[in-house]
């Protein structure tokens, strides 16, 4: 009977150290998120506040928590009590069962003894008339012997009195038991609402490592722009450089197309003056053919003014003017020519002072375009510039948006591992709630074995009190043996005889004697094994206070775990309004927890309470 | 019978003058302006010792003046004892008509009594100046001979 409670609270004491391992774990996870979520806090100071403001939410969950540890260590202890005192109820009572059935098989003894002993003093009453001293002192052995069996009686009276009370206790330890499991479906409840809390800071730390994972992609997608951008800065510079350089030769190409062009505008000119020479010496050849004409003329004038004689001076005229004529009309169309050629040289002239006017102009121009590809040039290489500031700034980003992501998955993996604890935790918390139910049931097979009891108590209140009758009919027997034996005083010696029958008849009592003795060397073996009983107990309980102190320990590594989240959760920078909130909420659970912990541990006082009381009756028995 | 003519040319109009009448012919050269001499009178030229009336023979028919150049010629002509040198667009041919050939000018013409007879060659005609009347209807001051 005494396995089952107490299998069901080493359960209860297992799965509680599994609690606090499951939550040293997160503690240790706790850290390690506190580590990344420092780093992570650095990259973004700009939540410093919201951190803060979740750290304060954190610590005063971590006040909680360890309120709610010390809660759950005092209701340890205080189960840890009552099952203790229960295994001493059990051990107790298994001892007085036996010690029960002993005194009964006893007080049987007793009783077949007595008949043995009424038998022999019927048999040796007709000789007792000669023992009547022996007699007498047989009768003070017996009046001995009913005053205690009416001292036992009482003894089993008050036992089973205590045995009563000792139901009753069971019955409202079972009772206690009932409203510990209700307490205990609630902060199951409170846990499974933790849990759910978990689940949703889990699944925010999951979008907000999605966010981070969008974020860093579109830090990649700028690096590429910003490389991709550098490398068209950079093919840019390098054509404006090489348009710098194509300009500069064009430049070049102009002025040497100006110079020839002044050359050859020179040439023109020199052409012109060249041709104006000619038209100059064709001219006098002009003059020179006019003069000819004229003096030919003047000299056919002076032949005809001679009459006949002239005739042949006439003629040599008229050759000489026919000549000259030739010459003028040749100078004609020389000068016609050499007008045509200065035309054509002024034209040409024109032509290259236009042409050098152009290439002036082009060479300006030219010159301009050049300084405007130096600016382009200037521009393009600062643009490079900024590109490559931009593209390391955006390496620097990429390196911190990656560290972030690192650290939001990190982030996210204790998350994980926190709803996982706190799934176990759940778990464990349905276990307790199955094992305090087992308990309830062991509590109330105890009440019912304890119902037992007190009806076997009652039994052997029954036949002790027959032994009590029997014994002060026997004793009665024994007064009126004695009386008869006074009586038969005178005739001692006649019942000599009968005297060694007698004697024999006594032989056959010391028997019984020891049997009563014995009896009472079993009621001493009964109490040293209730000693024993006490020093189990003892000791149980001093199991229990190690139990205890190793709760209280790994409450106090729970509550420095509890610390370290809290620090963690300070920490965890990062973490949105939406965890602000989940967290808040945790701590209203568990301040429901806590006050459910509280009922909890005000049942388990007013079962230690019973208990002490209980404890008391038995050392009173 | 044939008399020799000096041919020369003012505007587009070739005029004979009798070679008889000239002295001789000169180029242009330095012509000495007269202020308050008739509109015909270009001036004075100073030639071999003598000074003599440079008539410019543009002016003296109605046409408009052009500058002179290498074609140019003075005419010298001498009628007894006055020598006038008369400014032409060129003068370079010395030709002879026969009288035959020298037709008068048309009735309609005879008003213009400076002109003596018209000749008519294959692709031109040639007016025959009439030297005397062309410097009487005009008013010279006369050349010293």
């Amino acid at each position: 009977m005494a396995d089952t409670p107490k299998s069901s609270r080493r359960e209860a004491l297992r799965l509680t150290r599994r609690v606090a391992g499951s939550l040293q774990e997160t503690s240790e996870q706790a850290t390690t998120v506190s580590t990344s979520v420092e780093q992570l806090g650095a990259s973004v100071n700009q939540m410093a506040a919201t951190v803060e403001e979740m750290g304060l939410a954190s610590e005063s969950l971590a006040n909680m928590v360890s309120e709610t540890s010390s809660t759950i260590e005092e209701m340890a202890r205080s189960i840890g009590h009552v099952a203790e005192n229960a295994l001493q109820v059990e051990n107790s009572t298994k001892h007085t069962v036996d010690s029960i059935g002993q005194v009964s098989k006893s007080a049987q003894l007793i009783n077949g003894d007595a008949e043995n002993l009424a038998a022999s003093i019927e048999q040796t009453a007709a000789a007792i008339e000669q023992m009547a001293r022996t007699v007498t002192a047989v009768a003070g052995h017996s009046t001995d012997l009913s005053s205690a069996a009416e001292e036992t009686n009482g003894s089993i009276s008050q036992m089973a009195v205590s045995i009563e009370q000792i139901g009753a206790s069971a019955q409202q330890t079972n009772r206690t038991v009932e409203h510990v499991t209700r307490s205990m479906r609630e902060l199951d409840r409170s846990v499974d609402q933790v849990q759910a809390f978990s689940q949703k800071i889990s699944e925010g730390t999951q979008r907000s490592a999605e966010a981070v994972e969008r974020l860093d992609s579109s830090v990649h997608a700028v690096a590429q722009a910003a490389a991709s951008a550098e490398s068209v800065t950079r093919r840019a510079s390098h054509d404006a450089q090489v348009g710098g350089r194509t300009v500069q030769s064009s430049i070049d190409g102009m002025l040497r197309v100006r110079s020839s062009i002044e050359a050859s505008a020179g040439s023109m000119r020199e052409l012109d003056d060249r041709a104006g020479e000619i038209g100059s010496i064709v001219d006098t050849i002009r003059l020179i053919a006019e003069r000819t004409n004229l003096l030919s003329l003047n000299a056919s004038i002076e032949a005809a003014r001679a009459g006949e004689a002239g005739r042949g001076f006439a003629v040599v005229a008229e050759e000489i003017r026919n000549l000259a004529d030739r010459a003028a009309k040749a100078t004609l169309d020389i000068s016609g020519i050499v007008r045509a050629l200065q035309r054509t040289a002024q034209d040409a002239v024109r032509a290259t002072q236009d042409n050098l006017r152009v290439a002036e102009e082009s060479s300006v121009m030219a010159g301009q375009a050049a300084q405007g590809l130096e600016q382009i040039v200037k521009g393009v290489n600062e643009t490079a510039e900024l590109v490559d500031k931009i593209a390391r700034s955006t390496q620097e980003q990429l390196r911190d948006s990656s560290q972030a992501l690192a650290f939001t998955r990190e982030t996210a993996i204790q998350a994980q591992s926190i709803r996982q604890a706190s799934e176990a935790q759940t778990r464990e918390s349905q276990s307790i709630v199955t094992a305090m139910e087992q308990l309830g049931k062991a509590s109330q097979q105890v009440s019912q074995a304890v119902n037992e009891h007190a009806e076997g108590s009652r039994n052997v209140v029954k036949a002790t009190q027959e032994v009590q009758r029997l014994a002060s009919q026997v004793e009665r027997a024994t007064r009126e043996q004695a009386k008869g034996a006074a009586e038969i005083v005178q005739s001692v010696d006649q019942m000599r005889r009968s005297s060694q029958s007698t004697a024999r008849a006594i032989q056959q009592i010391a028997p019984d004697t020891e049997r009563l003795g014995r009896e009472a060397g079993n009621v001493g073996q009964l109490m040293s094994q209730v000693t024993r009983a006490t020093v189990e107990q003892s000791s149980a309980a001093q199991q229990i206070v190690t139990a205890v102190q190793e709760m209280r320990r790994q409450s106090e590594q729970l509550r420095r775990a509890m610390l370290e989240q809290t620090r963690a959760s300070r920490e965890m920078a990062a973490a949105t309004h939406s965890v602000n909130r989940q967290v808040e909420l945790i701590s209203r659970a568990n301040r429901e927890q806590y006050t459910s912990i509280q009922d909890v541990l005000e049942s388990m006082e007013e079962m230690l309470d019973e208990r002490q009381e209980f404890k008391t009756l038995v050392e009173e028995e | 019978m044939t008399q020799p003519y000096v041919v020369c040319r003012v505007d587009q109009t070739h005029y004979a003058i009798p070679a008889a009448d000239v002295q001789q012919l000169e180029m242009v050269e330095q012509i000495t302006r007269v202020p308050g001499s008739t509109e015909a009178l270009d001036g004075v030229v100073y030639l071999r010792g003598q000074v003599v009336p440079v008539l410019n023979l543009r002016s003296r028919l109605g046409l408009p003046r052009v500058d002179y150049d290498y074609s140019s010629r003075l005419v010298i002509v001498r009628l007894d004892r006055r020598v006038v040198a008369l400014a032409v667009d060129s003068a370079s041919e010395f030709a002879s008509f026969s009288e035959e050939a020298c037709q008068p000018a048309p009735e309609a013409l005879a008003r213009l009594d400076y002109l003596a007879g018209v000749v008519a060659q294959e692709n031109r005609l040639i007016l025959i100046l009439n030297v005397r009347r062309l410097l009487e209807s005009d008013n010279f001051p006369q050349g010293d001979a």
